[in-house]
């Protein structure tokens, strides 16, 4: 069944029991039989109750709805846990570009095998640049090797991307982090970064650079000793408190 | 709202039968008649939704014989039609109030960290569409929307419908998360 806007506002009127009852009936026949509009049906009660906690209803829409529309336990859960999931999708709406489909989200979506071969560019290159780096300034006090890293918004990184690794070359002094922020992330904010290694065990490290659209973090060679890590973003606001940015900054040590 | 006739497992045996002679199948269109019963009779604004369309299965089953000696067609019709009945009746002796405004109540931090725990626990794709998909209000929305579906090759409401998967999903974990926590 193809639903047009007039459906749409069809539905929303039965939902609010504000339907004539021969209209009604012709829904609920349909309800009986037809899947596709149960399931749309059940979309579109999603919809009115986002549409009530964002507060788009008319003061008559949201009377309705307090009057007729919650009055079973089920639908008032649903209220509930849609309450829930806006103020997550809020947390997390601040971490990630919104406005159109991120650079990050097509990467790791329909275009993960480009991104992998990508990656592993980028991580030559970077090895190799931090090779380079460590010969031609091998007589300054301190050596690094870097690593460039995108946040993964996957929850591991056994999903079938490719994780970039590094290799840190003997007398190395420091690990470089360059952390590519999402564009909907401002470089200049403050952050926290935690770095998680193989045992879960967690240490907060330093944010001491913006570069561009990337935070740099600088983590001790000694601190990071072969194996997996994530790094976890934190954001600061003014107030002091925190926010966790969504996903992780995955990285191998070889 | 009191239960005045069980069905019996016979009387079950018998409705299933006449639902479907492949007993998965008719366990599968019970279930689905109870459950559009159930929303049929809260889109009508009972609150006991569940025990009307409970009274609407039993007085089907108790009239199953009558039923399959005269009925032809879809039987799922035919609850419709008593079911009719059922909310005539529950009218008359329950004229249904206005019930009290639903409380503001901030979300629990006990839902919220479950949802976190159950939108980790989906695949990357889904995740990102359900988390996308509820972004942005208003117009913003709608034009976003639209976006997404292109990205995905698909029409604005077979998204709809997908997000709509993934949510249902995510309550389900949701719920049974809170419940695992309630034991421990």
């Amino acid at each position: 069944m193809d639903f047009d806007r007039n459906q749409d506002s069809q539905l929303k009127e039965y939902l609010l029991g504000t339907l004539s009852s021969e209209s009604r009936e012709g829904i609920e026949q349909g309800l009986m039989t037809d899947q596709e509009l149960y399931e749309y049906l059940e979309a579109a009660e999603e919809d009115l109750i986002d549409e009530y906690l964002s507060g788009d209803l008319t003061a008559d829409e949201k009377a309705q709805f307090e009057q007729n529309f919650l009055v079973t336990p089920e639908r008032r859960e649903n209220l509930r846990f849609a309450r829930t999931l806006h103020r997550y999708v809020a947390g997390a709406q601040t971490t990630k570009s919104i406005a159109s489909p991120s650079f990050f989200s097509r990467l790791l979506g329909s275009e993960r095998i480009a991104f992998q071969a990508l990656a592993a560019v980028i991580v030559l290159l970077i090895f190799a640049g931090g090779i380079w780096f460590y010969l031609s300034r091998n007589n300054t006090p301190r050596t690094f090797a870097t690593l460039q890293l995108s946040l993964s918004l996957t929850s591991s990184r056994g999903d079938g991307l490719t994780t970039p690794r590094i290799k840190l070359p003997p007398g190395t002094d420091d690990l470089r982090l360059y952390l590519l922020l999402p564009s909907a992330l401002n470089p200049s904010s403050r952050y926290r970064a935690v770095l998680v290694g193989q045992g879960s065990e967690r240490k907060t490290v330093e944010i001491d650079l913006r570069d561009g659209q990337s935070l740099v973090s600088v983590v001790p060679a000694n601190e990071v000793p072969r194996g997996e890590y994530a790094l976890q973003l934190f954001s600061i606001n003014p107030d002091g408190t925190e926010q966790r940015v969504l996903g992780n900054y995955y990285f191998t040590v070889d | 709202m009191k239960k005045e006739w069980e069905i019996s497992q016979d009387a079950f045996d018998r409705l299933l039968n006449w639902l479907d002679a492949d007993r998965d199948n008719a366990g599968r269109k019970y279930e689905m008649i109870r459950q559009r019963l159930i929303k049929i009779l809260a889109c009508r604004g009972c609150a006991e939704a569940d025990d009307l369309a409970d009274e609407t299965i039993n007085r089907v089953t108790r009239k199953l014989a009558a039923i399959t000696e005269s009925y032809t067609g879809d039987p799922t019709v035919y609850f419709y039609g008593v079911a009719q009945k059922v909310y005539l009746e529950y009218l008359r002796r329950n004229r249904p109030k206005p019930g009290p405004p639903p409380v503001d109540t901030p979300a629990d931090e006990a839902e919220y960290e479950c949802l976190d725990r159950c939108l980790n626990g989906l695949p990357g794709d889904n995740r990102r569409l359900v988390l996308e998909y509820y972004e942005d209000v208003k117009r913003a929305k709608i034009d976003h929307r639209r976006k997404m579906a292109e990205q995905l090759g698909i029409a604005v409401n077979a998204l709809r419908i997908r997000a709509h998967r993934i949510r249902v999903q995510l309550q389900k974990c949701v719920v049974g998360c809170l419940n695992q926590k309630a034991v421990n």
